[in-house]
């Protein structure tokens, strides 16, 4: 149990939710919001019908079309064949217990990372959970929020609780000013590079110091979802002035009375200044780089000016072995530099850089230039509401202008699992945060990296840094 | 939901010693869709175990006749990271694999594990390794799970201790439903909602005047 007198943001929001503790480190733990998506929710549903039991807050459930429907403009329920018992699935079973469906055929629909913000249903010292890995997003906004798997979604709609064991906190405190070009991408990958892909695990981390107070929300919702590919199930930001300038009447946040008692509340949240986590580490934004990986995970990640590590001069067996590995699969080699690399698709979209900060930045690089030859490039924003505001601001003239596909909402060639996915050898640039083998079509190989970067790419034919080439 | 574990049990072991092994690896997406259990094991580890024309990768472990039967498996660290799909825990389980043993896991699949009465238990990348070169030598070596002790017994090295939440432990060997045991305390929760609401009323949402 924290120090009543010392406790962190962590500690704070995890105290206040302890319904009961169950012995051996473990609660049981209140869920503020649970979020649903297509593909991880019937079973789950299956599940509580089958046993017999009610959604016990849908109130507090809300769903969205995105991991397996398509992302055509003129899509319907049809348009890819796979995906249409799941569409139907997520209505009947939100209709039947009365929960809140954000349907792809609606104007409010997104990639549910992106919507739970923007409709301010993710709200500083919640608990937020949902059946999908990047669950961590949302931790920006100052909310304690995480992945979780089918049974455990089936968990949450029958008791609104999670039997959880109390993680251990790092702090990762940010000095220094992140230069021109330079994004909360490359920082999260820098630090995933630097600590490693399972550092995190066992640990909630917070990202602190004066160069995350300087980013935006959607910079800190970037930031926040590759926790994960760190280990760590939770990535949280403490709640401040920015937080509450961005949540202010949002569609489902307080308002009147309810707002000012909310503030009140979320001012006391972030940790005290005596508090510490288990782990502390320091680091300096200021002389980082745009990155991109090279590798099959994203820990495996480089300055983009950088030459690809040597697995000769790696000690451990089983890391050279990775590294290899990955190098073959990969189709590169060691010393080699990514920049000027030549590659085939170029992928801006996915939950971690869909927004519309995102798209500026990417439109910026791209406005008055045209996608290479034989370049696939897509443009996928993260919800409905995203698309219409680039749309506003004439960003989709802009990217088609260019040669880009501009596409509807959804989860898209991140997940591939609908007709946006790569062919066997096929090199991408993606904004999206997994590189696994085979992660965006069997045999694709990722290149992870933020928007600026990918849209100079897909401009060049190669990998590109906007900073030195544009 | 698997059936319980028993409180020990011996196996043949299969070793998988790759490192960072995740969970679009164990099963591809297009396996996670449409089907049901106990079918899941047709995407275990599909692109390792199937080559592009369907037939049956011999080189790899899993298609051994030999391994055919292990229920248990023994990988490297991180197994089971990225991706939140429960799935790769019901392709291993309708596979056979009761329990896997690694450095180190990928947590939303180590809780995941427990969901489905699979145990995951962490040895050190040295025990692994002893157990692996052990298995590499002897066609048929079996270790023991016992896990009342909390324990690996494998022949010919010491015991290997694990760490097991007791709270676990009774989940697995009583093959208890958790959402069964939670209700039990559905009187605690009723109280939790009503105190929260008086302290935190901004907390539920409020309902958007669009949809």
């Amino acid at each position: 149990m924290s120090d009543p007198a010392h406790r962190l943001l962590f500690d704070k929001i995890w105290d206040a939710h302890r319904v009961t503790a169950l012995g051996g480190g473990y609660d049981l733990i209140y869920i503020d919001r649970h979020m649903m998506h297509e593909l991880a929710s019937n079973i789950a549903f299956d599940r509580i019908a089958e046993s017999g039991f009610e959604v016990r807050r849908p109130d507090l459930c809300f769903a969205t079309h995105d991991h397996v429907i398509s992302t055509a403009e003129d899509r319907h329920d049809d348009s890819w064949p796979e995906s249409a018992s799941y569409i139907h699935a997520l209505r009947k079973n939100t209709r039947d217990h009365g929960i809140k469906l954000f349907d792809y055929q609606g104007s409010d629909q997104g990639i549910v990372h992106v919507l739970a913000p923007e409709q301010g249903i993710a709200l500083p010292g919640t608990t937020i959970v949902c059946g999908d890995s990047h669950t961590c997003t949302l931790g920006a906004l100052g909310a304690l929020s995480w992945g979780i798997g089918t049974s455990e979604v089936a968990h949450v709609l029958a008791t609104q609780t999670l039997l959880q064991r109390r993680p251990k906190v790092m702090r990762i405190h940010c000095q220094g000013q992140l230069r021109a070009g330079v994004s909360a991408k490359d920082l999260i990958l820098t630090l995933i590079g630097r600590f490693g892909a399972n550092a995190g695990e066992g640990y909630a981390v917070e990202y602190c110091g004066e160069a995350v107070r300087a980013l935006s929300i959607e910079a800190r919702l970037t930031l926040c979802n590759l926790s994960i590919e760190m280990g760590a199930r939770m990535g949280h930001v403490a709640p401040d002035d920015t937080t509450y300038e961005y949540l202010a009447n949002r569609p489902h946040a307080p308002t009147g009375a309810a707002w000012e008692k909310a503030l009140s509340a979320w001012r006391l949240l972030p940790g005290d200044v005596e508090a510490t986590a288990h782990v502390e580490h320091q680091f300096d934004v200021s002389g980082l780089n745009p990155q991109v990986t090279w590798g099959t995970s994203p820990a495996q990640v480089i300055d983009i000016a950088g030459r690809i590590p040597n697995p000769d001069d790696v000690p451990d067996t089983a890391e050279k072995q990775g590294m290899r590995k990955a190098l073959d699969y990969m189709g590169l080699e060691p010393g080699q530099t990514l920049s000027g690399t030549p590659i085939d698709a170029v992928f801006i979209g996915s939950c971690t850089n869909s927004r519309l900060s995102d798209l500026q930045a990417a439109a910026d690089v791209v406005r008055g230039k045209h996608v290479a030859r034989d370049v696939k490039a897509l443009v996928v924003p993260g919800s409905t509401r995203v698309k219409q505001a680039a749309e506003s601001a004439g960003l989709d003239k802009v990217f088609k202008a260019a040669g880009f596909q501009w596409r509807a909402a959804g989860c898209s060639m991140c997940v591939a699992m609908n007709d946006d996915r790569l062919e066997a050898g096929q090199r991408c640039v993606s904004t999206s945060n997994r590189n696994f083998e085979s992660r965006q079509g069997k045999g694709a190989r990722t290149h992870l990296a933020s928007p600026a970067v990918a849209a100079a790419s897909a401009i060049q034919g190669e990998i590109t840094d906007p900073t030195v080439s544009f | 939901m698997s059936d319980k574990l028993p409180a020990c049990f011996t196996s043949q072991v299969v070793v998988l010693a790759i490192p960072n092994i995740d969970t679009d690896t164990i099963i591809p997406i297009d396996y996670c869709v449409n089907r049901e259990r106990p079918h899941f094991d047709e995407g275990l580890f599909r692109l390792w175990r199937f080559h592009d024309d369907g037939t049956e990768n011999t080189d790899f472990a899993l298609n051994a006749p030999r391994f055919r039967n292990a229920e248990v498996l023994i990988t490297g660290e991180n197994f089971g990271c990225g991706s939140s799909r429960e799935m790769a825990v019901w392709a291993l389980a309708d596979f056979g694999i009761r329990a896997v043993i690694a450095p180190s896991f990928g947590e939303i699949f180590y809780n995941n594990c427990f969901q489905n009465n699979v145990l995951a238990a962490c040895l050190t990348q040295a025990q692994i390794d002893a157990i692996g070169h052990c298995a590499e030598i002897n066609d048929t070596y079996e270790v023991s799970i016992d896990i009342d002790e909390k324990c690996l017994r494998a022949p010919g090295l010491p015991p290997y201790p694990f760490d097991l939440d007791g709270l676990r432990a009774e989940m697995l060997l009583k093959g208890l439903d958790p959402i069964e045991a939670t209700l039990t305390r559905e009187a605690e929760i009723a109280a939790f909602e009503i105190t929260d609401r008086a302290k935190r009323p901004w907390v539920n949402p409020r309902s958007s005047s669009s949809n």
